[in-house]
């Protein structure tokens, strides 16, 4: 897969240089760069623990907005490669659903 | 419990070559799309597409879907086509869950093949939660699916293909943009796509970052600045735009979510995590496949490739053997290391053409005197070979690698301009020297409306935009089988002959 151009979509900006701290880093929830960075200093370096805490993650785009840029602030801070810091865990639903729909038991055959 | 054979979560290039491949080999598959209709991508593509004809070359991404989804219809009921529906999740014992119009349904697949694509990344920089900042795709599905115009003049922040590709289209319905910017010194995407929107005045900055958004209720500024390297912006070197519009294209995340539910095995490549796959496409968990983005971003022509194989290996799998299965499963291969650049994934990044680089382009002053001729402008090895296999004369030497550059005998080239219209990156043009002592005819692909009239006179514009000459309009030509890239014949003062490669209208 070593076309240039994928090489081009995956590796984007490294935004944590010039992140200011009240910059959104998600949308979902409103959570800033300082208070995913405050996280960090204070010991919560994987995703999972972050996602706990402050809620990124959780929201309509389930970190598909945000988890890339958090799991760069962690590398950035703690210098643990990003291989290693693993994406949280996905669990069902993958997107919302009402709890109705759920409670209406589900289709179950053809 | 409803069971089927195969299940084919997303219904994009991946996932629809996926069916077709594996209705083929003789499996009965469910195809679930999420969005309301099938195509995925493919619907908001509406330029041609690179490489060979066998991933549908120089025919427009949304005619691709359209070929595509004549072919799954054929199967009648060998197929069940379900959209609107959304996988909610993968358990361990093989149910698979979906939602459907407020329906909740179970169902239990024999062997699924997983070409959910990607989702764009987003860029983080202080107020880019303004109104007015899209990611790019997001851009591409209002103006060409739902005909909403994002804004009246836009930033483009990354100069991949879909950056490119999505200012072009930007142009075509009418927003300005002001600039592309990139944040490293070589840009992602092909470079016929960059020198398609730098010859209609977009300049692409490059080093140059987004630092933040300026706006009260929706975004009325963004300041750029430059970067020392990929990651080091250099203050005081800070320049403010005027845009209502910020298109962020830097890059995508395949969607892995429901992979990472069955259990299969991760791995960090290439900037994302994707699954372990073997080479029949197959993840770590038996019977459970990947295709497309979801396996690791790349074109969509490698999507294509990617899905046939997927569908091949699956159908296999579920005991239904192609006849042909180890043909077709070495052409696929063999496909996907060809348009993957063969000859070891060599970098082929590269710097903006320059002037210099478009003069070896042009044969000789007496060739050019001596008749039409075709002048073609491609400097970087990329998959893709309409001009040779369109030319009727054999012009073009045979490309024995996709990648290989055009080899144009310009003593076999008539100047029929059939290449003109062929090439997906409108790299070519013809260039007439006998027309008269002080002019030429030019005959150049022009795909903005309105199209001018012949004996118009409109601006002539060089390859960066910018004015040079008032050059008159002697033909229009938009023949069905260019497929709506006109080409337009002016005659152009024989001094600007190796700079006029664009026209505009009007007296802006």
């Amino acid at each position: 897969m070593d076309n240039i151009d994928n090489i081009d979509k995956m590796a984007d900006f490294d935004e944590t240089a010039k992140m200011d701290d009240n910059t959104i880093i998600c949308r979902c929830s409103d959570v800033t760069v300082k208070e995913v960075r405050d996280l960090i200093n204070e010991g919560f370096t994987t995703l999972e623990e972050i996602k706990r805490i402050a809620r990124t993650g959780m929201g309509p785009c389930q970190g598909r907005t945000c988890g890339n840029l958090i799991i760069r602030e962690i590398n950035s801070i703690t210098g643990k490669s990003i291989p290693e810091i693993q994406e949280t865990v996905s669990r069902p639903p993958v997107v919302g659903i009402l709890m109705k729909d759920i409670r209406a038991g589900g289709k179950e055959d053809d | 419990m409803k069971t089927v054979d195969l299940l084919v979560i997303g219904g994009g290039p991946a996932g629809l070559c996926a069916t077709i491949s594996a209705l083929k080999s003789g499996a009965n598959v469910l195809l679930v799309e999420r969005d309301k209709k099938l195509g995925g991508q493919l619907v908001k593509q509406t330029h041609m597409f690179f490489g060979s004809e066998k991933q549908y070359a120089a025919t427009r991404g949304f005619n691709i879907g359209e070929i595509l989804l004549e072919e799954i219809a054929g199967y009648g009921d060998q197929v069940e086509i379900m959209e609107n529906t959304t996988v909610l999740g993968l358990y361990e014992d093989g149910v698979i869950t979906l939602e459907h119009k407020n329906e909740y349904i179970k169902i239990k697949p024999k062997s699924i093949i997983l070409s959910t694509g990607a989702s764009e990344k987003f860029s983080a920089f202080p107020n880019n939660d303004l109104p007015g900042i899209y990611g790019a795709g997001a851009v591409q599905t209002l103006m060409n699916v739902y005909g909403v115009l994002p804004g009246k003049r836009a930033l483009m922040v990354g100069a991949g293909n879909i950056g490119l590709i999505v200012a072009y289209q930007l142009m075509q319905a009418g927003v300005e943009v002001a600039a592309v910017i990139h944040h490293s010194g070589k840009i992602g995407g092909y470079h016929v796509h960059a020198s398609k929107i730098q010859r209609m005045g977009v300049p692409i900055i490059l080093n140059h970052s987004i630092k933040e958004a300026i706006g009260k209720d929706k975004v009325e500024q963004v300041v750029i600045w430059e970067m020392a390297d990929r990651k080091t912006p250099i203050p005081g070197t800070e320049k403010v735009l005027d845009v209502d519009t910020v298109c962020i294209s830097v890059g995508l995340t395949p969607l892995v979510d429901l992979l990472a539910q069955a259990g299969a095995e991760m791995e960090y490549a290439h900037g994302s995590f994707v699954a372990v796959t073997d080479e029949t496409s197959q993840t770590t968990v038996p019977g459970i496949y990947v295709a497309g983005d979801a396996a690791g971003v790349e074109e969509a022509s490698m999507a294509m490739v990617e899905g046939y194989l997927a569908g091949l290996s699956a159908a296999n799998f579920l005991g239904y053997k192609h006849e042909n299965y180890d043909e077709l499963r070495a052409d696929y291969l063999a496909q996907l290391e060809e348009l993957r650049f063969g000859d070891g994934g060599e970098k082929k990044r590269m710097d903006l053409v320059t002037e210099e680089t478009v003069r070896t382009a042009f044969p000789s002053i007496e060739r050019i005197n001596q008749g039409p001729v075709a002048i073609v402008e491609c400097f970087q090895k990329i998959p893709c070979n309409p001009c040779s296999t369109s030319c009727p004369r054999n012009a073009f030497d045979e490309m024995i690698d996709i990648n290989d550059l055009p080899v144009i005998d310009t003593d076999v080239c008539n100047g029929c301009t059939i290449c003109v219209s062929k090439c997906p990156g409108m790299a070519i043009m013809v260039v007439d020297g006998s027309y008269s002592e002080d002019e030429a005819v030019f005959k150049i692909p022009y795909e903005f409306l309105p199209l001018p009239k012949a004996g118009d006179i409109v601006r002539g514009l060089n390859r960066s935009g910018e004015y040079i000459t008032d050059v008159k309009v002697l033909r229009v030509a938009n023949p069905k089988s260019f497929d709506k890239t006109p080409i337009i014949s002016c005659a152009v003062n024989k001094d600007f002959l190796y700079e006029f490669r664009n026209i505009e209208l009007g007296d802006e």
